[in-house]
């Protein structure tokens, strides 16, 4: 797996969800933050798309479910 | 009428004799039972009497949601006008995601997308209209993003209906199909 940049990834989570940097960590959660619901995730799998130049597959969007998990899907591509 | 729809990275495989206990076993857990406009618990003897009567209908569709494998929910439609499915305009989908992982996730929205479809462009139904119950939020806002509109039921503070023409539903769902319908990973 390779190593990312997850300050970028942490500026895409803020700049998708609208939310404070400081509320970026491995525990936040699709649906368990308010601001991150279906609409949002949408906006997030674009902001992401477009920092690092990848596509994301069906499955890595359905299985980003955390900010933990992003780093690993991420990695992966 | 009867056959796997495939799409949006799930398959909707129709109940059968085969599958249809799991459907009790969801449909009484309490999460699930609380959020149904009739919340009793269903016995062996009253699932087996609805399963002998929905098994050859022609006015309903009963489908287990498979996702990697994995059965993580059911999803039906019933016409409401009283015509078989293949003539009716207006029908009734219900659904509940019985997996806790994948309710709050871009996956639930797959088995409607999937059945949706089929009954605005294979059935040719005009509106799909259903009552959620005003307290269930999450439900409200996911059919709200599926493109229903919400209409408040006078003298019953306890639903609300909703309902969804085509048009609408094209509208608000293009972006999510696309990405449900990208490559696989795995």
């Amino acid at each position: 797996m390779t190593e990312i940049n997850t300050d970028k990834l942490a500026e895409a989570f803020v700049s998708a969800l609208a939310i404070d940097a400081a509320e970026v960590n491995d525990e936040l959660a699709y649906s368990q933050h308010p601001k991150w619901d279906s609409t949002a995730h949408m906006v997030l799998v674009a902001e992401i798309e477009a920092a690092f130049g990848i596509m994301l597959d069906t499955d890595d969007i359905i299985d980003m479910s955390s900010f933990a998990k992003a780093k690993e899907i991420v990695a992966k591509y | 009428m009867r056959k796997v729809l495939t799409g949006y990275a799930i398959e909707l495989i129709p109940v059968s004799r085969e599958n249809f206990q799991l459907l009790r076993e969801w449909r009484n857990q309490d999460d699930i039972r609380t959020q149904m406009g009739d919340t009793a618990l269903i016995s062996a003897e009253q699932h087996q009497n609805w399963f002998d009567k929905i098994e050859r209908s022609q006015q309903q569709l009963h489908y287990i949601i498979q996702y990697k494998q994995q059965l993580i929910g059911s999803i039906n439609v019933r016409s409401s006008d009283g015509l078989d499915l293949t003539d009716c305009k207006l029908a009734e989908v219900g659904l509940y995601i019985a997996t806790p992982e994948y309710r709050n996730n871009m996956l639930a929205f797959a088995p409607s997308l999937l059945l949706n479809d089929y009954l605005f462009e294979q059935l040719q139904i005009i509106e799909l209209k259903s009552k959620v119950r005003s307290s269930n939020a999450a439900a409200l806002k996911y059919n709200q993003a599926l493109g229903y509109q919400l209409s408040p039921i006078a003298d019953d503070n306890e639903f609300i209906e909703i309902s969804l023409t085509a048009d609408n539903y094209k509208k608000a769902t293009q972006m999510v199909k696309r990405l449900l319908s990208r490559n696989r990973s795995n």
